[in-house]
């Protein structure tokens, strides 16, 4: 009987010798960061992952076939024009639209800064645009800019301009405006953050030394709202790439088109059209076409 | 919804006490607890069936007049719930698609458009409801539906969507306007561009991007004698019919379509009809008592004639129910005793798109409805409707095929490369 207890504490010792010893394995702080880990892994990871095998697959929502055939998918992806354009679509769309929020979003936000009468009114109503759904501003833009119905091709017309918003030639730039009234005020958000947490004295020194208000703004205002500015970049980079909700409720891709978006593309083909392996395969390539920019940045970040 | 239609009033009130009696009735003709050979769920219905009909449909009258009928359903059905709920077309698919993934579905009765019945056959996604139609018995005369309609729910001999509403094209005039509807694509074009001026448009067009603009410019194809798809299943979009339609909806979009127009949808062309800024529509035959009603600028102006050519496009919604849905049951009571001929009747008097041959003769509806010469032309435009694409891949095919005609209509291309693009893009589809 003691033989048997002896045994039976001995084993015990050796498992917590065991679990002791994988405890000791990693550092406490991994430990901590366990239920942050299992979290991302399962709402994230294992999406991409299964997504990737997706992608590898013939896999359609009528045939659920999850036949291997390696990475056909991507070589039908890239030989595909209309996803090569619609991915110049896309990156036209994020280049303008994130530098005009960029530029507007720092005047503003040095005019705020400076503001002294109404500032929480102004404030309050200049972020109101970023609260709304993007379907519902898509819908309102829709009939705004209708050159039948909408107020401001009115209001053009009062000044002799003809201006079509939905033309082959304007269709995309509509886009921008809509995207540049949407979130310059997330822009403005930040900038003025970081304008307001920034230390005061160096600003005094430059006014005393006669400093300009352009010498100012060059060599002290910009470097230190580096860091807030590549942030804003990052986050409005990776959001104006998810162009879909104006596309699918003003154009539809139109027209002929010019402003089929990456987004608009993937879901017509994944969801309307029943193909998700190729639509998992444009999600890849695309994360891969936006990671390399938005890894400068952030090193650019980590720099500064 | 609250309707104010004081037909849909009208109508409610006839029904719930003209049903009354019908308990009684129902029970004793369905005294037999009857699962009728061959089908999956009881049919007829029981009256003391019960269950929950879940289902998004899309934002139509049509969807408004189906929901007046739900009270008169529920004197007879008393323990089954409709729940309904309203949608733009562009995300019902897509709510579909997603039910139809999980295995129980969300949505145990949809509303399937004619272009995706093939897909979901492939797919095995819908009942076959042959069985439980024949269980009906001639009361119910499923071959009293529109052979065109009856025809867009069945693959083979299975029959996977009952019609619930149609959409024939056809043209749709301003009498004021048009002593005479055209007969021919070049009068349609000629009258148009003739009747164009800077308050009124010669024709309002639906020219967005993708299906939009297909349901339309197919008719101009069927127009010339082309089609897009053979029974075959090859597609004939680069031929010479294609390119004489092409060229003169080009024709009528740059000089009797009102300015800025590419990118307008259906709404904005009834928006265009019905406040006085077109003479004439090239869309649904159910748009008239709409475009008609009280109230607009145009009431009683607009009249239904066929297509140019006596061919427009086809299409209905039909009643299908999933195979991964729940209380079948109940979904096939609701099913069958909305479309059964009386039910048709009562959602047809107030202005829905009628789908049921009778129902088109019907002098009570020339009466109660919009008008006998309305029901008998839609009757003609109806027999006469050719499906823009039946098959699998149609839906697909007609995205990438509405791309390239949009784009020949924007400049963007020429008419020969956008047909012979919208030519590959359609085969790629079905590939």
């Amino acid at each position: 009987m003691s033989q048997v207890s002896s045994q039976t504490l001995a084993d015990a010792s050796e498992r917590k010798g065991l679990f002791s010893r994988l405890v000791d394995a990693f550092p406490f702080r991994w430990w901590m960061a366990l239920p942050l880990i299992l979290l991302l892994g399962i709402f994230v990871l294992y999406p991409l992952g299964f997504s990737f095998y997706l992608s590898l697959t013939e896999y359609k929502l009528t045939n659920r076939s999850l036949d291997f055939i390696g990475f056909e998918q991507y070589r039908r992806v890239l030989t595909d024009g209309d996803f090569t354009e619609s991915l110049k679509i896309t990156l036209t769309f994020v280049v303008a639209a994130v530098l005009i929020e960029l530029v507007l979003g720092l005047v503003l936000a040095l005019a705020l800064q400076k503001q002294k009468f109404a500032r929480n009114i102004t404030r309050a109503l200049l972020f109101t645009p970023m609260f709304l759904a993007p379907v519902a501003v898509g819908l309102v833009f829709r009939f705004l800019l209708n050159q039948q119905l909408g107020l401001l091709p009115n209001a053009l017309a009062v000044f002799g301009w003809q201006v079509d918003f939905f033309s082959p030639n304007m269709a995309l730039w509509s886009m921008v405006l809509i995207d540049v009234w949407q979130w310059t005020p997330f822009m403005v958000l930040l900038m003025l953050s970081g304008l307001e947490s920034m230390p005061k004295s160096p600003f005094e020194a430059a006014r005393v030394d006669g400093a300009s208000f352009f010498l100012t703004f060059r060599t002290l205002t910009l470097p230190m709202l580096a860091p807030v500015l590549i942030v804003a970049l990052v986050i409005r980079v990776l959001e104006s790439s998810k162009l879909f909700e104006y596309v699918f409720v003003i154009t539809n891709g139109g027209p002929g088109g010019t402003t089929e978006s990456l987004q608009f593309i993937m879901y017509q083909t994944g969801i309307r059209f029943f193909r998700l392996a190729e639509a998992s395969a444009m999600a890849f390539v695309f994360l891969l076409v936006l990671a390399v920019p938005i890894i400068w940045m952030l090193r650019q970040a980590k720099e500064t | 919804m609250k309707t104010t239609n004081p037909k849909l009033k009208g109508l409610r009130a006839s029904l719930l006490s003209c049903t009354m009696a019908l308990p009684l009735l129902g029970m004793a003709s369905i005294a037999h607890a009857s699962n009728c050979e061959g089908s999956s769920f009881n049919s007829p219905a029981l009256p003391d069936t019960a269950g929950v009909v879940k289902v998004v449909a899309e934002d139509v009258t049509d969807t408004d007049f189906v929901k007046a009928l739900i009270p008169a359903f529920n004197e007879i059905y008393p323990n089954i719930t409709i729940e309904i709920e309203g949608a733009a077309y562009d995300v019902i698919r897509d709510r579909q698609i997603a039910s139809l993934q999980r295995s129980e579905g969300t949505q145990n009765l949809m509303q399937v458009d004619t272009s995706w019945v093939a897909e979901y056959d492939e797919a095995n996604f819908l009942e076959d409801l042959r069985p439980a139609i024949n269980c009906l018995g001639a009361d119910y005369n499923y071959d009293d539906f529109a052979e065109s309609f009856r025809l867009i729910g069945q693959v083979e001999d299975r029959v996977l969507g009952v019609p619930f509403y149609s959409y024939p094209t056809g043209f749709v005039y301003r009498t004021d306007l048009w002593d005479t509807p055209p007969n021919t694509l070049e009068e349609l074009v000629e009258g148009a561009i003739a009747r164009h001026s800077d308050e009124v448009a010669g024709l309002a067009l639906q020219q967005k991007q993708g299906f939009v603009i297909m349901e339309e410019w197919n008719a101009y194809l069927l127009s010339a004698g082309g089609q897009l798809r053979q029974a075959d299943g090859t597609w004939t979009i680069d031929s010479p019919e294609a390119r004489t339609a092409l060229e003169a909806y080009i024709n009528v979009s740059k000089n009797a379509a009102p300015e800025a127009s590419l990118n307008w949808g259906f709404d904005e062309t009834i928006r265009a009809a019905s406040s006085g800024q077109a003479s004439a529509l090239s869309t649904y035959g159910w748009v008239v008592p709409i475009v008609n009603a009280e109230g607009t600028e145009t009431e009683g102006m607009f009249a239904l004639a066929p297509f140019p050519g006596g061919r427009g496009t086809g299409g209905t919604w039909s009643w299908s129910i999933p195979v991964n849905g729940s209380d079948k049951d109940a979904v096939w009571a609701w099913i069958s005793w909305l479309t059964a001929p009386e039910q048709d009747k009562a959602r047809t008097i107030p202005g829905g798109a009628p789908v049921r041959d009778s129902v088109m003769n019907d002098p009570e509806v020339w009466e109660a409805g919009v008008s006998k010469e309305y029901y008998q032309t839609y009757s003609e435009v109806a027999a006469a409707s050719v499906p823009m694409c039946l098959g699998t891949g149609c839906a697909e095919a007609i995205e990438a095929v509405g791309v390239e005609i949009n784009a020949a209509v924007a400049g963007l291309k020429s008419v020969d490369e956008a047909l012979a693009d919208a030519q590959k893009a359609a085969e790629r589809a079905t590939r």
